[in-house]
């Protein structure tokens, strides 16, 4: 069995891809760094939803819900970057103790520019986000990206669109009928989703189309498998 | 009226006067009932055993009739048998005199009428375990079970082994207290642990040793003729295959000569498509035959079966869901369709023809692929050797502890000190440590978060030191949500008309559009919408839809039937005319021993060949599909030790294969020492399988002990975000909180249950013993083949994952 996850540790692989001419950084931890623009870049991170649960009189390890929190710090101490930008499902459900410890973090990465993209779980009153410096936007575009929540699949304007929502992940077959399923960071040719950041989220398989870049993650490594 | 003498004269005299005579084990029972001993009563169904404790319950009212309320409870795992109880009881209470009234309450039973039943109870109630868990969770429930005299747990070797045995030992632990003259009594069929079904039952009351508790045991023997139904061509007779259509002109004799039929099935699929192919070979059987499973609805169940007992159906295709229940006198003859996959099964099936005591049962086994006819000898076999299997109890469920305490919690409150005294009385919980307890009462109560943040709501405690819980939502959900049958995710279907005609898992309805056939319940639908969770349907006469399927454990080989087969196989090279079974078989086992061998007792057999798939490797313990999958899994491991690779796993009943792209290194294979038993255990946590079962067994014990809700009516919304798929809480727990009692009890209860270690554990020790002969093949033969096409196969690696993933590539579609 395994031991705790409990601290963050550094010298994880990353893989970088290039998309729309972009530098983008793959962290393990499921998160994009944006070189160009300083910006780490994650999507659907529910935080709250362990304590949502607990608050029901529904057990969960509580301690499961630090991971979130451990992973995010982790990730702005290593690239120290300009810009946090969500794209959505920052928090889980309604209010709880959890936005409490959010809320310590945002105040000790002050210089750090938050920006949240509105998902369908952001339900906590947009006065209290922006009472925490949160920016929020319904979509946003910077440089040749659209990002919003939902992929925009039509996706008619001119910008590459990079989204959340899905919890994406893959099927991989092998010989003598392995197969494993994986989340994964997917660029196709005219979208791009990010994993669910969040532990305790789950995924859901999506179909890679055809000259699509699609990267898994194990174990804290990555693997580009096409 | 009150010496024993007298009262026994009473009841014989009403025996006689309805032209009957009790049997001696009845007698029996009724003496050592009025001398308010607890005990147990083995006798068949059909054999009169709900006269052997109904009449001593009514016998012990008439000597003691001022104790008012509730006096007994009848527990039946079936809501099926209830009415037929209830008719017995009456008979009973009229022919001996007594004012009393006899009453059900399942889920089925009306709000109302529970209602009344709280306010004045009957003397006795039918019930089921979780009807007695929510009475339990009623307010004011002691003094209910104050004036209880005796507990019946009816078909008492089908609830002990299941966690619904377990609620009943929890509720039986807490009637010791409240009702100071409680007795206790099992009727049970005869299993091979009957000790051990007393121990479970009694609890304390056994381990002391002060008490009787004698064992009653009924001497009506039952008569069971068998006869296999063989394939007039064996040459062209499928070698795989597990539905047996192809057999389905044998069957119509049967039905035609015999008053009515049982056809048993061992899926609901497959009983749907039998039920289907029966009316296309036979039209004019229509309306005279029905289908019964445990999918359909329990109205279309209820019909099948009045109109199966008033003699209105000539057959019936069905599954276990009429193992059990109603005697249904006018059925003269059964059909196995399929491996019965053990002994007690197909004696239970055949005992549903000739129910009357004394008659003869009479059964037929239909073999569905060709290598399965061997089973029919078998079977024959153990029954004239009067071998029978065990049932297993649970030990140590967690979960279902974690549900109880909250069901004491909802209701009065409990003290701690006096549940655990109560709770170490019972089999289940005999030895849990003072330290389990702990931290199963802490993590009921806070958590087991010491965070100052953090708001875990369950249970408080009030001004008298009791366990309440605390907030009246969590109280509902608890009651909406307790049971230890947790329930696919089905959806209804139903008529637009709203008619409801029974369950089909999501992920079969999901595949369909508006428009699409399928076959349910015998009939063509039409899918016209879904709505959120009921699929509306009407009739059509197309004939061109899908048969649904549904998940479900599929029953591994009992290994008493198994040894039976070795031993047959075995017969076979020595006395090749023992059976009609294996004469008829010879054609195939030829081949078999032209291609391979036929093992002999003290033999292993193992084949190996390769193809372009790879290289397969065949054995053949005839253990049962768990056990095999067990030792796929462990000894894909230790020979990946020795190198890395990747294995797949495909397994039956009689044997397993491993496939490998890589060739297998076949010294190692005749090896003895691979299938040691020195660190068995540790080698099967280590294989990932090991992993795979848990994280299945922690879907029911996670819902069990309440951590899976699945929303109720009219609050989908606001629940909607307290639901989670168990997988995902399996990850929780395996990455945060790996040394949880219920996380581990799904180790356990993998290894026990799944993996079945002790019975693997003996596989093993026999191989070791036995000469291991290793065959090269060069095609599949009558052995193998039905291994090898099985697509539902388990892997097991040693590879490191990211080495299996450079080797793997995107699955793109479904």
């Amino acid at each position: 069995m395994k031991e705790h996850r409990t601290e963050h540790r550094a010298g994880l692989e990353t893989l970088t891809l290039t998309v729309e001419g972009q530098e983008f950084e793959l962290h393990p931890h499921r998160a994009v760094y944006w070189k160009d623009q300083e910006t780490l870049i994650v999507s659907d991170l529910h935080l709250g939803k362990i304590h949502h649960f607990r608050r029901s009189g529904i057990y969960l390890p509580s301690h499961a819900a630090m991971d979130n929190y451990e992973r995010l710090s982790g990730l702005l101490l290593h690239y120290e970057p300009e810009k946090l930008l969500i794209l959505g499902d920052l928090f889980h459900s309604t209010l709880n103790t959890d936005w409490k410890v959010f809320s310590d973090l945002r105040h000790t990465f002050e210089e750090v520019e938050f920006h949240l993209v509105l998902g369908n779980h952001d339900i906590i009153n947009p006065s209290i986000l922006a009472d925490n410096a949160l920016t929020l936007h319904e979509n946003l575009k910077l440089g040749p990206f659209q990002f919003s929540h939902y992929p925009d699949k039509e996706n008619h304007s001119t910008k590459y669109n990079l989204a959340g929502h899905i919890h994406p992940g893959v099927r991989l077959v092998g010989s003598s009928r392995q197969s494993l399923k994986l989340p994964c960071f997917y660029f196709g040719i005219r979208n791009g989703i990010l994993p669910a950041f969040g532990t305790f989220t789950g995924i859901a398989l999506i179909k890679p189309e055809p000259g699509s870049q699609v990267v898994v993650i194990s174990e804290e490594q990555l693997a580009q498998v096409q | 009226m009150n010496n024993k003498a007298s009262l026994l004269k009473h009841a014989k005299l009403w025996f006689t006067s309805e032209g009957r005579k009790p049997f001696p084990f009845q007698i029996s029972a009724w003496e050592a009932y009025l001398k308010d001993q607890s005990g147990l009563v083995n006798a068949p169904t059909g054999s009169g055993k709900t006269y052997s404790m109904m009449v001593p319950i009514l016998l012990e009212g008439l000597r003691e009739p001022s104790d008012a309320g509730l006096r007994a409870i009848w527990i039946t795992p079936i809501r099926a048998l209830a009415r037929e109880i209830r008719e017995a009881g009456e008979a009973a209470i009229r022919g001996l005199g007594l004012d009393w009234r006899i009453e059900i309450r399942t889920g089925d039973t009306k709000v109302a009428d529970r209602k009344k039943q709280l306010e004045k109870a009957p003397e006795i109630l039918i019930t089921t375990p979780e009807s007695i868990h929510l009475l339990l969770a009623t307010r004011g429930y002691p003094s209910y079970f104050e004036n209880l005299r005796c507990i019946v747990a009816d078909e008492w070797h089908e609830l002990m082994g299941s966690k619904r045995g377990v609620q009943l030992e929890l509720a039986l632990s807490r009637f010791k207290t409240l009702a100071p003259r409680l007795k206790i009594w099992g009727i049970s069929a005869t299993i091979g642990n009957m000790d051990q079904a007393k121990e479970v039952l009694f609890g304390d009351w056994f381990r002391e040793g002060d008490r009787p508790l004698p064992t009653i045991k009924s001497s009506v023997k039952k008569v069971i003729e068998i006869e296999t139904l063989l394939p007039d061509d064996i040459e062209t007779y499928p070698w795989a295959g597990h539905l047996g259509i192809r057999m389905v002109q044998k069957v119509l004799p049967i039905i035609n000569e015999s008053r009515s039929t049982l056809l048993f099935t061992n899926t609901r699929s497959q009983c749907e498509l039998w039920y289907q192919k029966l009316l296309e070979v036979a039209p004019d059987l229509s309306g005279l035959i029905a289908m019964h499973h445990g999918s359909i609805s329990r109205e279309l169940r209820d019909w099948v079966e009045d109109a199966l007992h008033s003699e209105k159906i000539k057959a019936v295709v069905c599954t276990s869901s009429l193992d059990l229940g109603v005697d249904f006198r006018p059925v003269e003859a059964i059909v196995q369709i399929g491996s019965p996959k053990g002994v007690a099964r197909f004696v239970q099936r055949a005992g549903r023809s000739g129910h009357q005591p004394g008659a003869t049962s009479r059964i037929y086994f239909l073999p569905t692929h060709a290598l399965e006819i061997v089973e029919g000898a078998a079977l024959k076999e153990a029954i004239r050797r009067e071998i029978v299997e065990d049932r297993l109890p649970f030990l140590r469920s967690f979960d279902v502890l974690t549900q109880y305490l909250v069901t004491l919690a909802v209701s009065e409150g409990f003290d701690a000190e006096q549940v655990l005294h109560e709770v170490r009385t019972t089999f289940c919980y005999a030895d849990i440590t003072d330290d389990e307890w702990s931290r199963i009462l802490e993590f009921t109560i806070s958590g087991g978060s010491l965070d100052a943040y953090d708001d875990f709501k369950k249970l408080g405690r009030d001004k008298n030191g009791l366990y309440r819980v605390t907030h009246r939502s969590v109280a509902t959900r608890h009651r909406l949500s307790m049971g230890t049958i947790v329930g696919d995710h089905a959806l209804m279907v139903k008529y637009l008309s709203g008619r409801n005609i029974g369950n089909i898992e999501e992920s079969f309805i999901s595949k369909l559009n508006p428009g699409d056939h399928f076959w349910f319940a015998g009939k063509s639908l039409e899918l016209v919408r879904v709505k959120a969770n009921i699929a509306y349907v009407r009739k059509t006469r197309a004939k061109d839809g899908r048969t649904p399927s549904w998940q479900g454990g599929r029953m591994p080989l009992s290994s008493q039937l198994a040894a039976m087969i070795r031993y047959k196989l075995d017969q076979y090279n020595t006395d090749p005319l023992a059976d009609p079974e294996m004469v008829a078989l010879k054609p195939l086992l030829d081949v078999q021993e032209d291609l391979s061998i036929i093992p002999a007792e003290d033999e292993f057999l193992i084949e190996h060949f390769c193809d372009k798939e790879g290289h397969h490797l065949i054995m053949y313990p005839f253990e049962g599909r768990y056990v095999h999958e067990g030792m796929g899994a462990l000894l894909s491991y230790r020979l990946g030790k020795a190198r890395p690779g990747t294995f797949s796993i495909a397994m039956n009943d009689y044997g397993f294969e491993l496939l490998s792209d890589q060739p297998f290194h076949l010294d190692e294979i005749t090896d003895h020492q691979l299938f040691d038993t020195k660190d068995l255990q540790r080698d099967i946590l280590a294989s990932v399988n090991a992993t795979e079962m848990a994280r299945k067994r922690f879907r029911d014990i996670a819902t069990i002990a309440g951590m899976v809700f699945r929303g109720y009516p009219g609050k989908y919304k606001k629940e909607r975000h307290l639901q989670s798929s168990t997988g995902l809480l399996f990850e929780v727990f395996r990455d945060y909180d790996s040394n949880n009692l219920l996380f581990l009890q799904a180790y356990d209860e993998a290894l026990i249950f799944q993996l079945e270690e002790a019975r693997l554990r003996m596989a093993m020790q026999r191989i070791q013993s036995q000469k291991i002969n290793l065959v090269e093949c060069e095609r599949p033969t009558p052995f193998s083949f039905p291994i090898i096409v099985d697509r539902l196969r388990e892997r097991l690696t040693t590879e490191k994952i990211m080495k299996r993933i450079e080797r793997m590539k995107l699955q793109l579609g479904d």
